[in-house]
Formats: C-alpha cells, structure tokens, sequence
C-alpha cells in the first residue's frame, strides 16, 4: 500500500480505525475490560500492517497458481503456519458451503477446481489437533 | 431443520448490529421519531429493523411506556444485554464481521501490485473470518496480558494498553 496517495490512506485507515474501535468496544464489554483510545490506534496499525502482508501474498499465492482471482484456496493458504488457525478457517469454509447448499465440494478444502489443490485436502484434514489458541472466550 | 437454524441467526443479527449503534446519536434521531410516529410495535422501516422485530416484541413489554426517547436506547442496551445472555458465541461471529467486507476489499485491493487481481467473493468471506479472528486473538491476548501485569502489581483500571499489544504483538504476528 506504499503507492496509496496520502490522502486517500488516511481516510482508509481512519475507517479501519472506526471498524476496529466499535469491534473492541464490543469485545471488552463482553470481556469486562476497557481499552484506552492509544491501544485501539495501535491495534489500528498492526491490523493495518497485516492487511498489507496478507494482501501480497495473497496475490503472491494466485500468480503461482496461474490465477488473476484470488479464491478461497489463497486465503487457506495464509494460514498454513497455524494448524489451529488453519482448521478453524476451514471448518468456516464447511459451514459456508453447507448453508448455501454445495456440502459436496466442502471436503476438498477447494472450489474442485482440481487445480493444484489435490493432496491439500490431506494435509487440512490431518491439521485438527490444532493448538486451540485461536478459539477462545 | 437447515432453514430454521439460518433464519434464527438471521433474526438475531439485526439486534447484533444494533449495540455500536448509540454512538452516533445524530442519526439515531430520525429513527426515534419514526418509531414513535408508529407506535414502537410496527415500525419496521427498513430491512433491519424488520429482522429485529420479534427481539423488540418481546423487550417493549417492560419498556413500552410512552418515553419515545429513550426508548430506543434503553431497548438496544437491554437488547444486547439479552442476546449477551442467549447467545454467547455464535451469532457475534456471524451477526457482526470485525472489518466490513467493502473495506476490506478495498485495502487489500490496495496492497495488490497487479490491479487486475480480483478476489472471489467465497474468499473474500475467508479472508474477512481471517482478519476478523487476528483481531479476536489480538484483544484475547491482551487481556491476558492486562490480567498478568494486574497480578505483578501494575496498573489495575482495567484499560488495555498499548504496552499489552507490544508485548504480544511479536509472538501474534508470528502466529498469523
């Protein structure tokens, strides 16, 4: 986001910053705790910077599979690091594919687009003795 | 069975929606006098407040009474109080995405290098779930570390502070 002109990165993290700020609000009052206005600006940032990255290898990812879309086979990919992560994004994908009625394609861990994903479902499956760190409260 | 546990969620969302709302009390203004032109029972002018129409049935019992004013504000807060009861994890996740998909859409756009890039919409939906549990994660492990620097004998009003997500910011990052 280095070539964003000034202007327009200010309003866009300003309205991060507004998102972030009603989410940890909400997040405290369920939690029985407070944060100070400098904790959400920082917060800001670090969700900023982690945009960015995800951003880059997102695009990273779908160039190496020969796409100019991003799907969700990309975004699983972010989380490859983190079995706990990794299990918990893709139970999510499950669940979305249920609720809008395409359960079949759910257990490929891709759109069964059968490009480079086979042998992925494997590895996702074997990852559900994540580390449970992720799911909390 | 599968339409009836999506429909609830569904109903719930609008009162999920509703709590971060008071902020802005300007525009809360219009709504309230809406409401009290129809009478607080019917006064679904747009989709959202259609949804949360059972949730305000149930609630308006103890808190009819002609007081237009506050009403709305004391309803979305017993609202929230109530759905905090009923429903502890679930609906948050569902009813209420940390970053709005638009935004995110957009800054990740931004990063792109190549701006013929898209992202499919089932992604985008991931990718929101993604960010959405870094922030979780970011305000839990703070927590933690408010609870922890409590206990060594720092200071205790409950606020998080910015020195809480330095010190988990490191390990956070390593884990996303």
């Amino acid at each position: 986001m280095a070539d964003l002109d000034p202007a327009t990165e200010e309003r866009l993290k300003a309205a991060l910053w507004y998102h972030i700020g009603q989410f940890v609000d909400e997040e405290c009052l369920r939690q029985n705790f407070n944060a100070t206005p400098q904790f959400i600006g920082a917060l800001t940032e670090l969700v900023w910077a982690q945009i960015a990255n995800a951003s880059k290898d997102l695009e990273t990812f779908a160039k190496h599979a020969g796409r100019s879309t991003v799907n969700t086979t990309d975004v699983l990919l972010l989380a490859r690091r983190n079995e706990g992560l990794e299990s918990l994004l893709h139970r999510f994908v499950e669940d979305l594919r249920v609720k809008e009625g395409r359960p079949g394609q759910a257990s490929t861990g891709a759109k069964s687009r059968g490009k480079g994903t086979s042998g992925r479902g494997a590895s996702v499956a074997g990852a559900r003795r994540g580390r449970g760190r992720t799911k909390m409260n | 069975m599968a339409p009836a546990t999506a429909s609830n969620p569904s109903k719930r969302k609008g009162p999920a929606f509703k709590p971060p709302r008071p902020v802005n009390n300007g525009a809360a203004g219009p709504s309230t006098t809406s409401k009290a032109g129809v009478g607080g029972k019917s006064g679904a002018k747009n989709t959202t407040s259609k949804g949360l129409q059972p949730a305000t049935m149930t609630i308006s019992s103890d808190a009819e009474p002609e007081e237009d004013q506050v009403d709305e504000a004391e309803e979305e807060r017993q609202m929230s109080e109530e759905i905090d009861d009923l429903l502890p994890e679930p609906t948050q996740e569902e009813a209420k995405p940390a970053i709005p998909p638009k935004l995110l859409a957009r800054l990740l756009y931004e990063g792109f290098e190549d701006k013929d890039m898209r992202i499919g919409r089932e992604g985008m939906t991931v990718a929101g779930k993604y960010m959405e549990t870094f922030i979780r994660e970011a305000i839990a492990r703070a927590g933690f570390e408010r609870r922890e620097s409590e206990a060594n004998g720092g200071i205790s009003d409950g606020f998080l502070q910015v020195e809480d997500l330095e010190k988990l910011a490191p390990q956070l990052l390593l884990d996303f």
